[in-house]
């Protein structure tokens, strides 16, 4: 670069990494919660989107989950048409409708077809929804027994927790709520909602998968019966890198759960004595959403949690062996987001320089806030964080208003090789933001992993790219965000490198591949090769 | 009263109200000038509950609940990326000089001591904290964190049955 580009460089205003189209997609559905004038506390969470190729086109669509309304409401499921266009074919699929009040989405090729199906949360039932393979659904609840009945379903989460090569399900259960049982509450003399503590909380359920069709409430013999609590979000993952998918559990003014797999269809709590389940002062946080990614490169996941406004968004570094270092002040996250109230989590590498950064879906429950406290409003900004390289964050400007954000997933719907997202907002329309960084020119390299063995989906695979510099680990999750359901691919971001290192896959049956050869700033499918795997 | 009862309301805005109300009637109430710095903070004007604060430190310099109060201020503050933790600390040291009893500062300076590793600081402030005040739970979740640091899960359980029974 000479002096005078340099200077033109240097001069111009950065450009936006993402840009809201969500006008300029076609995408024109509106939230609706139903706001009653008795405040019911289920419309204040609702709203869960995912991205998920229902047609196998190879585009990602997206579904979005509605609350309720006066009227009847519409969930939608708008079919990538390219181009940065969406068109909304719920209706022909015959998903448009949820006989509940809609939470959020879970999606999964759950019977192994080759077919992505999915689960809607929602109050006071779910439902699981099996794609025909000919753009339509059929609700199969009743068959499979997930109904989760007379429960306040939030985020769910497919993991295959006994590795039988079959996806269950997790779904993380809120408080005991009945409209019947009206709370009044008032912030000065407006109605507002009761805190979550007026609620006694849930046992969040683990159904097994039979491999017929059925599924099995396991939630007793797994040990989880007596984890009663508020949860709200979820992430599978290997936490303590022993080859078994565990499960950490955000939950509101309960205890955080990391729920450690005992190899035998069991799970044991060990947030107390992994210090995950407080913060320092002992206090139960409002856990809301969740996601776990490798920030300080150990190669076991980390994890990041969204809290209520002036407890800050929570940031847990592994430490192998030990407890969970808190890095919330020091990587920033404190000093960035206590004024906000988060829902909504990923950890992506948006730039793909090689470092994940964070997005974050904010938005206020009490519209009257402000009257308390003048550094919190009730609308809040979506944040992006970036990583500077070494666990630091700082903010990067997304342009657009506050929202109400909610539910929050990501993927790269155009496949260009940088991960874009769709966040949920209250009683509006969501918010599809496109992520530019491409003209940037950095390399990545994007990896779509399909299971025979284990499931197809390869949720709980561990891919690490081991390069002259370094190696990188991701792993394909179960859950993750809040009340929604992300791009399956993975896309290391690799910065300036003009060169893939290799690619070491350990499948979720334990079986090891390695692969070299591959093409840079392309996705790659990868295939589970026939073996015994690590059985 | 009002103001108290205003900031347990999280109507902490009314509650700064309050309390200037209250310290223009009584200019002499520490009390007041303590509310007013606190809910201030809870208002989100932190510069002016530290300058409250301070204004009240000058005015009542033997009140080590001023001192205390600042120190939980700067303390939070330093949290959000302000240099303040060193300044809060020595508030702390500077209230337990006057009334060695006072739980918070003991709680709080045990707390960064145990965050910094520094374990017989902790034990000792920590201890201190659970003598004026038994019941409170941050302190024994504290004592349990650190007693498992020491390598001492005996103690460490009947500090972590305390804090899950404490209300």
């Amino acid at each position: 670069m000479n002096w005078l580009a340099l200077a033109l460089y240097g001069a111009a205003a950065p450009a936006a990494l993402f840009v809201d189209i969500t006008t300029s997609s076609g995408i024109s559905w509106h939230h609706s919660n139903g706001q009653s004038p008795d405040r019911y506390l289920v419309e204040s969470t609702t709203g869960g989107a995912g991205f998920l190729d229902f047609d196998n086109d190879g585009l990602l669509d997206i579904f979005l989950v509605n609350g309720q309304g006066a009227q009847p409401v519409q969930c939608a499921l708008y079919r990538n048409l390219g181009s940065g266009k969406f068109a909304d074919v719920a209706h022909v699929a015959g998903i448009a409708e949820m006989p509940f009040y809609g939470m959020g989405i879970a999606a999964a090729d759950y019977d192994n077809d080759g077919f992505t199906d999915f689960y809607v949360s929602g109050y006071p039932a779910g439902a699981l929804f099996h794609n025909n393979g000919n753009g339509t659904f059929t609700n199969v609840t009743a068959t499979a027994g997930v109904q989760n009945e007379g429960e306040w379903g939030a985020s769910a989460a497919w993991f295959d927790y006994d590795r039988d090569g079959r996806l269950d399900l997790f779904v993380a259960n809120y408080v005991q709520f009945s409209y019947s049982d009206k709370k009044h509450c008032l912030f000065g003399t407006q109605p507002t909602y009761c805190a979550q503590t007026e609620y006694q909380g849930s046992v969040s359920r683990l159904f097994h998968n039979n491999g017929d069709g059925t599924f099995s409430d396991v939630t007793a013999s797994a040990g989880l019966a007596t984890l009663v609590g508020r949860g709200l979000g979820v992430v599978a993952v290997d936490a303590d890198g022993d080859g078994w998918p565990d499960l950490f559990v955000a939950r509101d003014a309960s205890p955080n759960l990391l729920l450690l797999n005992q190899h035998n269809g069991t799970f044991r709590d060990a947030g107390l004595e992994k210090e995950i389940a407080y913060n320092a002062d002992g206090v139960a946080r409002s856990g809301m959403g969740v996601d776990a990614g490798d920030l300080n490169g150990d190669g076991l996941p980390d994890f990041v949690v969204t809290n209520f406004d002036h407890e800050y968004h929570a940031l847990y570094l592994s430490n192998p062996g030990g407890v969970y270092k808190e890095a919330t002040v020091s990587s920033g996250l404190a000093r960035l987001t206590r004024s906000y109230v988060g829902w909504g989590v990923k950890f992506v590498d948006f730039d793909n320089d090689g470092a994940l950064d964070l997005l974050i879906a904010n938005g206020h429950l009490h519209e009257q806030i402000n009257m308390s406290n003048r550094e919190v409003n009730y609308r809040e900004p979506i944040l992006l964080l970036k990583n500077d390289g070494t666990g630091r964050f700082r903010r990067v400007e997304i342009p657009g208003s506050p929202i109400l954000g909610r539910g929050l997933a990501t993927g790269d719907f155009d496949n260009d090789g940088f991960v874009d997202a769709v966040v949920m907002n209250l009683n509006d329309r969501p918010v599809l933001l496109h992520n530019s960084a491409a003209s940037g020119g950095q390399s990545w390299l994007g990896i779509k992993l399909q299971g025979t063995r284990s499931n197809r989906d390869a949720i709980g695979a561990r891919l690490t790219l081991r390069a002259s510099n370094g190696s990188t680990t991701r792993w394909i999750v179960g859950g993750g965000s809040f009340l929604s359901s992300n791009d399956r691919r993975v896309v290391f971001g690799l910065g300036s490198a003009r060169e893939v290192g290799v690619l070491e896959i350990l499948w979720p049956d334990q079986m090891k591949q390695t692969v070299s050869n591959l093409k840079l700033n392309s996705y790659t499918t990868i295939t589970e090769p026939a073996g015994d795997g690590g059985k | 009263m009002l103001g108290y009862f205003q900031t347990k309301l999280q109507l902490n805005r009314d509650a700064v109200r309050s309390y200037s109300r209250a310290l223009q009637l009584d200019p002499a109430s520490s009390e007041a000038s303590v509310g007013l710095g606190t809910a201030q903070f809870s208002a989100g004007l932190e510069d002016e509950s530290i300058r409250t604060l301070e204004k009240g430190l000058a005015q009542f310099p033997e009140d080590a609940t001023h001192y205390q109060a600042l120190g939980v201020v700067l303390l939070r503050v330093s949290e959000a990326g302000r240099d303040t933790k060193a300044r809060a600390r020595s508030m702390f040291e500077r209230a337990l000089r006057i009334d060695n009893t006072l739980p918070e500062a003991h709680y709080e300076l045990g707390a960064m001591a145990l965050q910094a590793s520094d374990i017989r600081s902790a034990e000792d402030h920590l201890l201190a904290a659970e003598r004026s005040a038994p019941n409170d739970r941050r302190t024994h979740f504290a004592l349990a964190r650190m007693y498992r640091m020491q390598g001492k899960p005996e103690a460490a359980d009947q500090e972590m049955k305390a804090f899950l029974s404490a209300k």
